[in-house]
């Protein structure tokens, strides 16, 4: 295996993301809305290619991490009169009242809380063999969800936690991200990181080079799950309140979708997955709301959306199951001037 | 008469092609012997035979009829049989169970009590072991039932893929004592083995595989000649 | 104390239809059908909007709009994907699922459509001085009819050799004449059937359907079938079995804290599975198919 860094391999997908950023970020305040909830979902894409992509195991338990990061940085970041006196937080833990974080320390909890979450669960799923540890998942996403949606003590319950801080810079989810998609890089370059794309491609193989696929798939579900801890609070953030619904499965079925329609072997594919998706969403959005677009408005009927994303993974799936990047990373397209 | 003819077979897996244009037919009772080394595309030469392995060019023949490119449940009910490489018996079923499932691939439903009665003839050890789990029998007794489990469905030409596999040398011999008996009843039998000695003696013609083509092909004759049989098999630079 | 026993056998009868349905499928082609809780929402959509005709008719009209949709979804998805890696198929399959949620919320609307099905089924009766739930002992004896009938379409008839063959290698079943496309689509048919029994069941204990109607009972019975031992029927079923009567019966035990009864499932799903990760009955291992 020859694989090391190569720097337009990641500086591609990062002026891509970073452009965007700024293209649309800086145009309106809903450009603003637009770049920061992608972000955010960017970061959970990246946290889903870091297992699922190199692993090739399916997981659907993701949620509960960025559903654990976001309560975790939500409820120490929420000022705490407003703890004492809203309703949904009557019941909460009086420690948990009291305390109160900035903004930076809670993404930290988040990232802990993912990490933690994932590796105690990481350690009975990896157990599993592929299919069934994939299958699996949707029991760890119940539970965190039963558990947020009827303990009043830890959270809001099936309430809402409110007034959260937002980002104060527009730089700072940017640069988040960035630093996001760096650690991915280098993991998935990283002995583990080789040696886990490795038992996907063969699953028999590994065993006899003496692999042990259950600890590299702990190590990449553990660090996925901490990715997604980060995602979950920065989607929190960015939207201002936390609710378990937020993170249950029509999250989970976009940052899968996003994943995998960008091909979710590689970052490049997590990058144009992402993008894509959120454009496409954006363009029937407009069209539900009979917005002009280019000068044409186009109408289209309320839950025409989430149709035409869901048929858009099941057709590229039919047609091209490794994604629309093939699971290849970021290339220039010039043509080789050797050979 | 020629009733099977394979002619100018290309196969092969993704970007790797293994077959090279490979030929050969076999007559009414006849008994022809494939050798060659691991790795020659003699599994690969069956399963695109069968339809399991895509065709990438040449055609296959069936008393006439062009059967390339047809789907192996259809090939089968035109007569042509496959006994898989290790076997491939359902060991979670029993032994009766397989045979009927060899019943599926008939064209005519009114023989199948037939069919079974000659199996029953031709390998009693099978109705002794009739209602037992399949994966409890012995190796050569898998054999048997995997053999059977194709002649129930009548084939007119029968493939085997590598019958003397894990087999210890008696049982060999009296699985193949068997499979002359079953050309002489005017099946045309196809053998693949990579220990060539087995079939060399008692094929009509032994085509010599290597490297996805068939390189040389010997007659019973030349089969007695030590020195030829191993110029064939091995080449002629005697690797 | 009986009632809850009764219960218990009756939730893990239907949990049990449930899994057998998604092992059905899975058998033959190594799909995790997720979207199999699309077909019980149908069938229970169907079941509600035509509630007025004799009963009967009714769940007959159910049946078949299950198993069609079913063969559909064979037919226009998963035909392509044969031989396809597990993963791929089963987040198809997920994708499926939330189209078709989509596609209720369009023609049925989000809200749930509710209207009373065989209402004789939600008394009560006494015997011996015990009073028991109709619904759990109509539940139970069909639960327990459907099971023996596929045990015996299973086990006795040729179509069940077929599926019990293909089920373990698919591609030799094939050598032998096993017409793939029909078997395929004949273990869709009857999934779709079970479905529309499994839709009946839940109609009947709470006729309000929406487009997400499947999906717990599809989610459970999933962690049924890895559970029970993916590989076989009987372990899909027994699977399943298991937890629709372990959570039938969390949520007698826990009292005030039955809200949790999913979690602690889970926990009790973690120690079957810590002591038998490859399922409760993983005796033999199917081969994965080329």
């Amino acid at each position: 295996m020859t694989t090391r860094l190569r720097l337009q391999e990641l500086l591609g997908p990062i002026l891509l993301v970073v452009a965007f950023s700024y293209a649309v970020g800086l145009q309106s305040a809903q450009g603003l809305l637009i770049v920061q909830s992608t972000l955010a979902l960017f970061v959970m894409v990246l946290a889903l290619h870091v297992f699922v992509g190199n692993s090739g195991v399916l997981s659907f338990g993701h949620g509960a991490f960025a559903m654990f990061g976001a309560f975790a940085s939500g409820i120490v970041t929420t000022p705490s009169n407003i703890k004492e006196h809203s309703l949904q937080l009557q019941h909460l833990y009086p420690f948990l009242v009291n305390l109160n974080l900035g903004m930076y320390p809670s993404l930290v909890l988040a990232i802990l809380a993912g990490a933690i979450v994932a590796g105690l669960s990481g350690l009975l799923l990896m157990r599993l063999n592929g299919l069934a540890a994939g299958i699996a998942t949707f029991a760890l996403l119940g539970v965190a969800y039963n558990i947020f949606f009827n303990n009043n003590r830890i959270g809001p319950g099936s309430q809402a936690l409110l007034a959260l801080p937002p980002f104060q810079f527009f730089e700072e989810p940017v640069v988040l991200t960035v630093i996001v998609m760096l650690a991915v890089y280098l993991f998935g370059i990283s002995r583990a990181g080789r040696t886990l794309r490795a038992t996907r491609e063969d699953p028999l193989a590994a065993p006899a080079l003496g692999i042990s696929i259950m600890r590299v798939r702990w190590i990449a579900f553990t660090l996925s799950g901490a990715i997604a801890g980060l995602g979950g609070a920065m989607f929190a953030h960015v939207a201002g309140t936390v609710q378990v619904q937020d993170y249950y499965l029509p999250y989970t079925f976009m940052t899968l979708s996003m994943l995998i329609i960008g091909g979710g072997a590689s970052l490049w594919g997590a990058t144009v997955g992402t993008l894509l998706v959120t454009g496409i969403g954006q363009i029937l959005l407009m069209m539900e709301q009979q917005k002009p677009i280019l000068g044409i408005v186009v109408h289209l009927p309320n839950g025409t959306r989430a149709i035409v994303i869901a048929l858009s993974l099941v057709v590229m799936l039919l047609w091209r199951s490794d994604g629309v990047t093939k699971g290849r990373e970021f290339k220039l397209g010039m043509p080789k001037l050797r050979k | 008469m020629t009733l099977f003819e394979v002619k100018d077979l290309r196969a092969g897996y993704g970007k790797v092609d293994v077959l090279f244009g490979v030929s050969l037919t076999a007559s009414k009772g006849e008994l022809i012997g494939i050798v060659g080394p691991n790795g020659a595309g003699k599994s690969t030469l069956f399963g695109a035979i069968v339809g399991t392995v895509g065709m990438r060019g040449g055609s296959v023949f069936l008393d006439g009829e062009d059967i390339s490119g047809k789907r192996p449940e259809d090939i089968v009910r035109l007569g042509l049989s496959l006994v898989p490489e290790g076997r491939q018996i359902f060991g979670g079923l029993s032994v009766i169970e397989n045979l009927t499932l060899g019943l599926t691939g008939r064209r005519d439903k009114h023989g199948e009590k037939g069919a079974l009665e000659r199996v029953h003839d031709l390998f009693p050890v099978l109705t002794t072991h009739r209602d037992h789990q399949a994966g409890m029998l012995s190796g050569g007794q898998q054999q048997q039932l995997a053999i059977a489990r194709a002649l129930v469905a009548d084939p007119r030409v029968l493939l085997l893929d590598e019958p003397s596999l894990g087999l210890s040398p008696t049982v060999v011999k009296d699985v193949f004592d068997r499979l002359i008996a079953i050309a002489e009843s005017g099946t045309a039998v196809v053998i693949v083995e990579q220990r060539a000695h087995l079939v060399t003696r008692l094929a009509e013609r032994t085509h010599v595989l290597r490297a996805g083509k068939m390189q040389a092909t010997l007659t019973k004759e030349d089969a007695a000649d030590e020195a030829k049989l191993a110029a064939a098999y091995f080449g002629n630079s005697g690797e | 104390m009986i009632q809850a026993i009764l219960d218990a056998v009756s939730l893990g009868g239907v949990y049990a239809l449930a899994a057998l349905g998604l092992g059905l499928v899975f058998g033959v082609m190594r799909l995790v059908n997720f979207a199999h809780a699309e077909l019980i929402t149908v069938a229970s959509y169907t079941l509600v909007m035509t509630h007025q005709f004799p009963l009967l008719v009714s769940i007959i009209f159910s049946v078949v709009v299950a198993s069609l949709m079913a063969l559909i979804m064979e037919l226009v998805a998963y035909r392509r994907l044969r031989g396809s890696n597990p993963a791929t198929m089963l987040i198809v399959s997920f994708g499926v699922s939330v189209l078709l949620q989509k596609v209720y919320e369009l023609v049925f609307g989000a809200l749930p459509r509710s209207a009373s099905v065989a209402t004789w089924m939600t008394g009560a009766f006494t015997v011996g001085g015990v009073s028991i739930t109709t619904a759990s002992v109509v539940t139970i004896v069909l639960a327990v009819v459907i099971l023996l009938a596929m045990g015996y379409l299973v086990e006795r008839t040729k179509l069940g050799l077929q599926l019990r063959a293909a089920a373990s290698d698919f591609q030799t079943a094939r050598l032998l004449g096993v017409r793939s496309n029909r078997l395929i689509a004949s273990a869709f048919v009857i999934s779709g059937a079970l479905a529309a029994v499994v839709a009946f069941v839940n109609v009947v204990g709470n006729p309000q359907v929406d487009p997400r109607f499947g999906l717990d009972i599809t989610i459970l019975a999933l962690v049924g079938i890895v559970v029970g031992g993916m590989n076989s029927l009987r372990g899909s079923a027994l699977g399943g079995f298991i937890v629709g009567a372990v959570l039938s019966l969390l949520n007698v035990i826990l009292g005030n804290g039955r809200v949790y009864a999913y979690s602690w499932m889970f926990v009790i799903v973690i120690v079957i599975l810590l002591v038998r990760p490859g399922g409760i009955l993983s005796k033999f291992a199917t081969k994965e198919r080329v």
